[in-house]
């Protein structure tokens, strides 16, 4: 499970989305046995909590840059 | 001619054509004076011609070798200058008998030539008179014959127009000649006003057409242009610099409203996914009361095809697991 935790971590934010859309394939599929369903589970969630995290961070990162943008560069401010 | 001195010499020498030195008889001791070198030397330079006859026929001086001729004595020079004259007035009158017969037979041609050429003349202005007369003579004929017909053809138009004056009422004449009068006046009034019209227009043209009211015009109007090309290329200018700096602003800005919008786009299908995730989360159904049944081997039970009556069975719920044995099975 630690080894798992570490490969996620490792992943950039699209092998993180490509490895979601294997899981949610998998889930759709009646033969996927129970354990495989529910360690899928497990790992789905972590995936889109860390790609939560990640569009969390980017969101703060535009808004900040839209905050600079605002009260540098915005010539419509000036007239 | 007897020599005194040697000038004497000299200035005869200049006035003559011939000099002769003569000195009749005597005797040696009167002729010696002639023997004088410088004499000789003088008639040697003479451009004259010297004849000498000096004294007798025995005598000889030293003149006689420096002459051009010397005669023996006096009298022989003077024989000689006679029949020398004889001899020219002979050749003077032989010459003037030639002369005047050649210029009188000269005259007599001469002569003729004039009187044919005064004859030609009288002839010639003659008949050129008599033909210019003859000429003179068929245009007056013409002349004449062309007047009395013009005459006659004028007197026919004349007699015409007086039966036509005569057979015609004065008052028709007179309201036609007020006509025509009226007429003439206001033609002429009107063409002096059309023509004072079209004169203040070209006037007018003129002043309006001329070259340099034109260029000035020209001038002011590409001055004007080129102040509006300045003036507005650099409100121009001032504008695209403003609107540049808007437009690289609104881009920034639309790029990051677009990667907020691919966010909240993503945040939107991780919630879908999310949502999914919980739905097929086995977990979540036991906690709704669901169960799942595995056989012996550890497989899910799918059906009751797939277990006999009497096999145990293990029943996991959501707080732990259930093991139990098969009854009795019945098919749907």
């Amino acid at each position: 499970m630690t080894d798992m935790q570490d490969d996620i971590s490792l992943m950039t934010y699209e092998q993180k989305v490509t490895r979601l859309d294997e899981i949610l394939t998998r889930l759709d599929n009646s033969a996927t046995p129970i354990d495989k369903l529910a360690e899928d589970v497990k790992i789905g969630a972590r995936l889109i909590k860390e790609l939560d995290t990640k569009l969390k961070q980017v969101e703060t990162e535009v808004r900040d840059a839209f905050k600079e943008l605002d009260e540098k560069d915005n010539p419509l401010q000036e007239k | 001619m007897r020599f005194s001195s040697e000038k004497k010499a000299l200035h005869y020498s200049n006035l003559n054509n011939l000099v002769i030195i003569a000195r009749g008889g005597g005797s040696k001791t009167d002729l010696s004076a002639l023997d004088n070198e410088s004499i000789a030397r003088r008639i040697a330079s003479y451009t004259i011609p010297v004849w000498t006859g000096i004294g007798h026929e025995i005598d000889t001086s030293v003149l006689d070798f420096v002459a051009n001729r010397y005669f023996k004595t006096p009298t022989a020079v003077a024989e000689e200058i006679v029949a020398r004259y004889v001899e020219m007035q002979r050749h003077l009158e032989e010459a003037e008998t030639r002369f005047r017969s050649t210029w009188s037979y000269r005259l007599e041609i001469e002569k003729t030539y004039i009187y044919d050429v005064k004859v030609g003349i009288v002839q010639g202005t003659r008949k050129l008179l008599e033909t210019n007369s003859n000429d003179l003579r068929g245009s007056a004929a013409t002349l004449s014959s062309k007047v009395q017909e013009r005459i006659s053809v004028e007197k026919s138009r004349v007699a015409v127009f007086k039966i036509t004056l005569i057979t015609s009422p004065i008052s028709v004449i007179t309201i036609a000649r007020e006509r025509c009068l009226d007429k003439r006046r206001r033609f002429i009034s009107n063409c002096n006003k059309a023509i004072s019209d079209r004169h203040r227009e070209i006037t007018l043209m003129k002043n309006r057409f001329q070259m340099s009211r034109f260029l000035q015009i020209i001038c002011q109007a590409q001055q004007c242009l080129y102040d509006w090309k300045c003036r507005y290329l650099s409100r121009f200018n001032t504008v695209i610099m403003i609107h540049q700096k808007e437009f690289d602003y609104l881009r920034r800005r639309f790029k990051l409203e677009y990667v907020l919008a691919l966010i909240a786009n993503e945040k939107t299908n991780l919630t879908n996914k999310l949502a999914t995730i919980r739905a097929a989360d086995p977990l979540t159904s036991l906690k709704r009361g669901f169960s799942l049944v595995y056989k012996k081997d550890g497989g899910l039970l799918k059906s009751v095809e797939e277990i006999s009556t009497g096999e145990q069975i293990q029943v996991t719920v959501s707080d732990g697991i259930i093991f139990s044995t098969v009854n009795h099975t019945i098919g749907k």
